[in-house]
């Protein structure tokens, strides 16, 4: 082959710049710590990145959407501890006054007080968190229990999305829990006798009211375990969940991240190539036959 | 004849040759870099001897001629593959613009948006009477459809530079058939005398190679040294006439049409930037049609869900999105005179999002078919201005010039500008219809959950919003390295052919150097002679 200046000067001119794009592009990997910057660096890998990423953004907001029940989860099981305290007191003050040694007087104070804690049995039901009523079902901007402890809310109960197949039950509904609307008992109505039983100094109401307070706190506290079986799961969905996300981050790392340690290697033999390919154009492009005619 | 006289002739015929030769060589090294130039070659031979006493002696030599030293097939290899070569490299550049487009790997393009979209649904979910959430989810819904608007608005862009480059392109094109008609022209000229126009078919060869970059072609060269350019089989150059190319404005096209004559060339074109333009435009339509698939399916199953909640404000059977603008077009090969107006969606439920065509059979009666299914949708007959409903779409056609003539066609399509029109209907946060039940139930968030589902819902072509999106990407990544691979090959291949032809036509200087070193003792040699000749010569004279 007759090899001209110009095929010597081309292919090196050539050669120096591919090399030169490999370093680039190697660079570039380690500058941005990516090895897939573009969809077209690895359009496989870019398909699975891209719906890593939207699954995760799920996750992420599945996260959220727990954190939010668990707020809400709380505040409802501290109202419902609240709810539990009031009714043991209502129920040492009937125990107390249905003995014999109380009289008419005595009952009527203490129906004061039986008065004075069904007001605030209605408050804790009337319980506003983040500007909604936590018991009223779906009717949060409704106060769900009026004075005579009507319930006013209907009977949902709200759900959240906690994982990619499933929404779960997070609200509690005041109409269950205070009312007993699915069979159980009236706590406001159980409250109210038990007033009207010490009014009228009516021995075997406050007995009754008695009895029917302590299936009242039973159908609180089966409501507490309920709160507290909720939150279990959650804590636990929320667990899974991180294992998930980082599981899925790890996936995306794996198929997006540069390689570190071969990038540098990389470029470090690119590097001695084109310091290679500069040094030999050198020497082969200073040779003139004219310094020997 | 074998006299002294002879031997100075000889003499004098070889200093000639030899100078003429260093002119040769010393036109060879000026020309060491000038792109295109073909090393020559000074053919020396020897003159026709006589005979003379029952001998033939020789007279001599003489230049017979100046020849391009060169490989006619490598010509014709090297414009083949740069015409390829030019294909791939502009293909690359739009795909890599395209590319950069959807490009979503940094986290803040289309697909992030729709997560975060639907993702604000479930904010709502969890709070559905907050206003926060809710305003929220107006803005994230704002930004969504930015995205499209400005991804749509960029190919748009794109597209009309690429009209842009085409007609500068073509300008070149069209300038260099005329120089090429015009070096036809000289080149017989000279060569109609038996010499060779070396230097002229040099800067005409340049011309074609330039040529292929921008367009595929073939030549055919005459017995007249005159070289025929032919573009997909039509002719470029003829002799010394050129037909020059021309550009029109194809109304059913994104890009130009390719016109010779009054032919359209743009499929008959298979390589140079030419070709990589049309490649460019086609992979740009085919995008933006999928992306405003993706809007308009967007549009339909957000809207469709939120007609049936209710806001907090007690407001139900709103759109979310805006409605799709309905694309109606006559047809630019209509004879008849009627306008197609009015296209609106009057029913999302039946909305299937494919195109239609209007095909009037007669000037009173039409059929809808179906483009994407060829199915037949529907039949009628026609009135002027009467509005024309079907599959959840409606528009009308009356007579505008005159009425409308057999063979004309419309097409209907909710999807053709989705992308570009797409926006946020709903103003205030608190008409969001989260609720699936009437008014006044703050706490219900059931229809935001329906519309929080659609997310996970395979709803276009069995692909969810998500999917579909990131297979555009995909795809487009895939198209993009597949033209950088075949550039990188193909640009190797002609380095490869350009070598093998510098090999044979470039001029070395090391070998011209030698050359003159031999020349110039030829030519030192044959001035002895003439010198013996004459010393010769001055001892018969001096003969006493």
């Amino acid at each position: 082959m007759r090899v001209t200046q110009n095929i010597t000067y081309n292919t090196y001119i050539n050669d120096i710049m591919r090399r030169q794009e490999s370093l680039y592009k190697l660079s570039k990997q380690l500058s941005t710590g990516k090895a897939v910057n573009a969809p077209s660096d690895d359009p496989v890998k870019t398909d699975k990145i891209l719906t890593s990423k939207s699954i995760l953004s799920g996750f992420e907001q599945y996260d959220r959407n727990m954190d939010s029940a668990l707020d809400y989860l709380n505040t409802s099981e501290d109202a419902f501890a609240s709810v539990k305290d009031v009714i043991m007191t209502l129920q040492e003050l009937a125990t107390t006054s249905a003995t014999g040694t109380s009289d008419a007087s005595s009952r009527a104070n203490t129906a004061v007080t039986v008065d004075q804690l069904y007001q605030q049995l209605l408050t804790i039901a009337n319980t506003n968190y983040d500007n909604k009523y936590a018991f009223a079902g779906y009717e949060t901007g409704t106060e769900p229990f009026d004075q005579t402890g009507n319930y006013l809310g209907d009977t949902n109960s709200y759900q959240v999305r906690v994982n990619s197949s499933g929404y779960m039950t997070v609200g509690v509904n005041g109409g269950e829990v205070f009312k007993g609307v699915n069979g159980g008992v009236d706590i406001f109505q159980t409250v109210a006798d038990l007033a009207t039983a010490l009014n009228n100094n009516d021995s075997a109401g406050i007995q009754a009211a008695g009895t029917n307070l302590e299936s009242a706190f039973q159908q609180v506290s089966n409501a507490v375990s309920d709160i507290g079986g909720r939150i279990t799961r959650i804590t636990s969905a929320k667990n899974d969940l991180s294992s998930a996300r980082l599981d899925v981050e790890t996936m995306i790392g794996t198929l997006e991240d540069a390689d570190i340690a071969r990038v540098i290697s990389e470029l470090t033999l690119g590097q001695t190539a084109l310091e290679a390919a500069m040094s030999s154009a050198g020497k082969v492009i200073s040779v003139n036959i004219f310094d020997y005619l | 004849m074998a006299s002294l006289t002879s031997v100075l002739d000889i003499a004098k015929t070889a200093l000639l040759a030899n100078q003429k030769a260093i002119n040769v060589t010393s036109h060879n090294i000026a020309n060491a870099n000038t792109e295109g130039y073909t090393r020559q070659k000074a053919v020396l031979e020897p003159m026709t001897a006589v005979r003379y006493g029952g001998l033939y002696f020789g007279t001599g030599v003489t230049i017979n001629s100046i020849e391009r030293v060169f490989d006619r097939f490598q010509g014709v290899q090297i414009r083949t593959a740069t015409s390829t070569l030019s294909r791939y490299e502009t293909k690359g550049e739009h795909l890599s613009a395209l590319e950069a487009l959807v490009n979503d790997l940094d986290g803040a393009g289309l697909s992030s948006r729709i997560d975060d979209f639907f993702n604000s649904f479930q904010e709502i979910i969890n709070n559905p009477s907050s206003y926060p959430e809710r305003s929220s989810l107006l803005s994230s819904a704002s930004l969504l459809t930015d995205a499209f608007n400005t991804i749509d608005a960029t190919i748009r862009q794109n597209l009309s530079s690429i009209n842009k480059e085409m007609e500068s392109v073509v300008k070149e094109i069209n300038s260099i058939a005329e120089q090429v008609a015009e070096l036809n022209h000289q080149i017989s000229n000279i060569e109609v005398g038996g010499m060779k126009a070396n230097d002229l078919r040099d800067q005409r060869d340049l011309l074609l190679e330039g040529l292929s970059g921008m367009v595929d072609i073939s030549t055919i060269e005459s017995e007249t040294g005159q070289t025929d350019v032919y573009i997909g089989g039509f002719f470029l150059v003829t002799g010394i006439t050129s037909a020059p190319l021309e550009l029109k404005i194809n109304p059913e096209s994104p890009v130009y049409d390719i016109v010779s004559r009054g032919t359209v060339l743009n499929d008959r074109i298979t390589g140079g930037s030419l070709k990589g333009h049309l490649e460019g435009a086609a992979l740009y339509d085919e995008a933006e049609g999928k992306l405003n698939l993706l809007a308009a399916s967007l549009i339909k199953e957000v809207n469709l869900q939120h007609s049936q909640g209710y806001g907090l404000d007690g407001t139900t059977g709103t759109d979310f999105f805006a409605a799709p603008t309905v694309y109606t077009h006559a047809s630019s090969g209509n004879s008849g005179g009627a306008v197609v107006a009015n296209g609106a969606v009057t029913d999302y439920n039946q909305l299937t999002l494919n195109d239609y065509e209007v095909r009037f059979s007669s000037a009173t009666s039409y059929t809808i078919v179906n483009t994407d299914t060829s199915a037949v949708v529907t039949q009628g007959a026609y009135t002027s201005g009467t509005a024309i409903t079907f599959e959840g779409l409606s528009f009308t056609i009356s007579d505008n010039t005159s009425a409308p003539a057999a063979g004309d066609k419309f097409s209907i399509s909710v999807k053709e500008n989705a992308a570009e029109y797409i926006g946020v209907a709903v103003t205030d946060p608190n008409a969001i219809a989260a609720s699936s039940t009437l008014a006044g139930v703050p706490g219900d968030n059931l229809n935001a959950m329906a519309l929080a589902d659609l997310k996970g819902a395979a709803l276009i072509e069995g692909a969810t919003f998500n999917d579909y999106y990131n297979r555009i990407v995909s795809d487009v990544g895939f198209a993009s390295s597949e033209a950088s691979g075949s550039y990188d090959a193909q640009s190797k291949l002609v380095e490869e052919l350009k070598s093998a032809r510098e090999s044979v036509s470039g001029v070395s200087i090391e070998e011209e150097a030698i050359n003159l070193i031999k020349l110039q003792r030829a030519y030192e040699a044959a001035a002895k002679v003439m010198a013996t000749a004459d010393s010769m010569m001055e001892t018969l004279l001096n003969l006493r």
